[in-house]
């Protein structure tokens, strides 16, 4: 039984959806938001003049 | 938050901020660190690139560099706009934007650029190998209309 085909241009969409998901999945346990969250709580609180790039 | 991100197949830095910013300033109005996070999201695309580039600012600031990931390295051009949103209190322009909108004012930059904006600063208005001879242009006498690719 042949597996079922995507209906794709190039497929490089595809390869990023899986990307992200598997991001999400394996980096952020799930939870992008909490994720988030976390990075940025990490960054100094203190008004850095370079804080926006930290932010980044 | 960029640079993790960035390992996901196919995405760019300014796809990146260009996602991340739209998520982070609308997704929760409670959550304040996104909101600046969001604002600080820089998006350079070739127009924004380019605009620093005639204007003369990249020249004039010893930041000289061809599109790419130099724009977001030390003194590229992500750094230069968030110099230029630290001098500009975006509230004039909206009461509840934050005083310091770095997207806001990267965004002006785009928008000044683009043909589906003011359609003012492109390679379609533009000979890019002689300097910008659009003598109308708001910023004419301020720019210093340097050429992109001089012949």
């Amino acid at each position: 039984m042949p597996l079922p085909r995507h209906d794709l241009r190039n497929g490089r969409l595809n390869q990023t959806a899986y990307s992200l998901f598997l991001f999400m999945r394996d980096l952020t346990g799930g939870d992008i938001v909490g994720w988030i969250d976390e990075r940025l709580k990490a960054v100094d609180l203190a008004r850095a003049p370079d804080r926006p790039a930290r932010l980044r | 938050m960029l640079e993790p991100l960035g390992h996901i197949y196919g995405v760019s830095n300014k796809v990146l901020a260009m996602a991340l910013s739209d998520l982070l300033l609308a997704g929760d109005a409670k959550r304040s660190v996104w909101i600046e996070a969001g604002g600080a999201m820089i998006a350079i695309d070739t127009l924004v690139h380019n605009f620093l580039h005639r204007t003369g600012i990249l020249r004039e600031l010893g930041a000289d560099h061809a599109y790419g990931s130099g724009c977001y390295r030390p003194g590229g051009c992500a750094d230069i706009v968030e110099r230029i949103a630290g001098k500009i209190d975006a509230r004039r322009f909206n009461s509840s934007f934050p005083a310091n909108f770095p997207r806001f004012v990267q965004f002006a930059i785009w928008r000044f650029c683009a043909e589906a904006g003011l359609n003012r600063c492109n390679g379609n208005r533009i000979d890019d190998r002689a300097p910008c001879d659009q003598t109308d242009c708001p910023v004419f006498d301020r720019c210093a209309r340097v050429a992109l690719k001089p012949v």
